[in-house]
């Protein structure tokens, strides 16, 4: 399947129009943004922090890392109205792409410097002492890689957002 | 059939206090004043802070037991990690506080970095926090494999340890960028 610029801005352009057509749907999709900006904004400094969220991963925010959480928040907000407005019309709900986006956007700020991997392969190399090679090594690929890794969340989202588009389009008929 | 002498219940009781006596015996004898207390393997923290050589950005080896009497921070990092980078620039941002203390910080590169190659200890430094390089609260260098089993035996890539003038490890923590309060109770003022 081949997906065209003007065709898939097209696509979610009038999905959109149809999923916010309400002012609730709006003021839904604003606190989802809002509330997603938030966490973006403590969670992607962590890796400043050694994984530590909250006010202090804040203090660490750039000004390259704001704009990543607010395009994350932007297209995690309008894949959850079109999402909702979906489910409202019967259609199946496929999450698949955001939730890998999601969970991409979170590996380098809760992985590369924590001790949650090298604890996580001691014990596992405490099973399989080959295991324990890789540990660190990962940490390393995910903290020297982080503009790939955010940049491969954002194009997942982004996927599972067009695929959201075209399931509303796909009922409003 | 012969009835045992004493009943099992009591010999249940018997033996559980016998245990206890022991383990309150042993428990006395390692924790009494004056006993032998032996230098842990592993940096712990409340123990004697194990000694281990490092290497200097100068090429000098260095004993960690140089700096018995006074307080050192061993803080061991990769130079590809932004926990580490940031830490560092935590520790420029309280470098007049730390040069009115005691305190001696030891910025050292784990012996394989962590297992990925990254910048060397000095152009990490450079590019961080350069006027570090040059104060003498900060010592940088890389650690030798005795002192990352000693300080690290977990590999974790932003580990520090605070040893205290009495040569005890009084706190081990990660990345200093959060965490630089824990730190900040030990800058006592020169004697």
């Amino acid at each position: 399947m081949t997906v065209t610029w003007p065709a898939a801005v097209d696509t979610l352009w009038r999905a959109l129009g149809l999923a916010l057509a309400s002012g609730r749907a709006r003021l839904r999709a604003l606190a989802l943004f809002l509330a997603a900006l938030l966490f973006y904004a403590l969670l992607l400094p962590a890796t400043s922090t050694g994984g530590t969220l909250g006010l202090i991963s804040l203090r660490f925010l750039t000004l390259g890392e704001f704009f990543i959480a607010l395009v994350m928040a932007a297209l995690l907000s309008l894949t959850m109205a079109l999402g909702v407005y979906g489910l409202r019309q019967g259609q199946r709900v496929n999450p698949t792409g955001t939730l890998l986006g999601a969970v991409l956007a979170m590996a380098p700020s809760l992985l590369c410097c924590t001790p949650a991997l090298p604890l996580a392969i001691t014990a596992i190399a405490s099973l399989l002492p080959a295991a324990g090679h890789f540990g660190v090594p990962i940490q390393g690929w995910i903290a020297t890689h982080e503009g790939t890794l955010y940049a491969l969340a954002i194009a997942a989202m982004a996927w599972g957002l067009h695929g959201s588009a075209r399931r509303v389009l796909s009922c409003a008929c | 059939m012969v009835r045992p002498f004493i009943p099992r219940k009591v010999g249940q009781a018997c033996l559980a206090a016998s245990m206890l006596l022991a383990g309150s015996t042993v428990a006395a004898v390692a924790g009494a004043p004056g006993a032998a207390c032996p230098t842990p393997t592993v940096a712990t923290s409340g123990q004697l802070a194990p000694n281990a050589p490092f290497t200097t950005v100068d090429g000098k080896v260095v004993q960690l037991d140089a700096y018995k009497g006074h307080p050192v921070i061993v803080w061991q990092v990769t130079t590809w990690c932004p926990s580490c980078a940031a830490g560092l620039r935590t520790f420029a941002d309280h470098q007049a506080q730390i040069d009115r203390s005691d305190l001696t910080v030891l910025v050292l590169r784990d012996y394989d970095n962590g297992g990925y190659p990254g910048p060397a200890m000095r152009d990490f430094a450079k590019s961080v926090a350069a006027p570090l390089l040059k104060d003498p609260h900060f010592v940088f260098g890389k650690d030798t494999k005795a002192l990352f089993d000693r300080y690290n035996p977990r590999k974790f890539v932003d580990i520090y340890q605070v040893i205290a003038a009495d040569g005890r490890v009084r706190l081990t923590s990660s990345s200093p960028s959060a965490t630089f309060g824990k730190i900040e109770a030990f800058l006592q003022p020169r004697p």
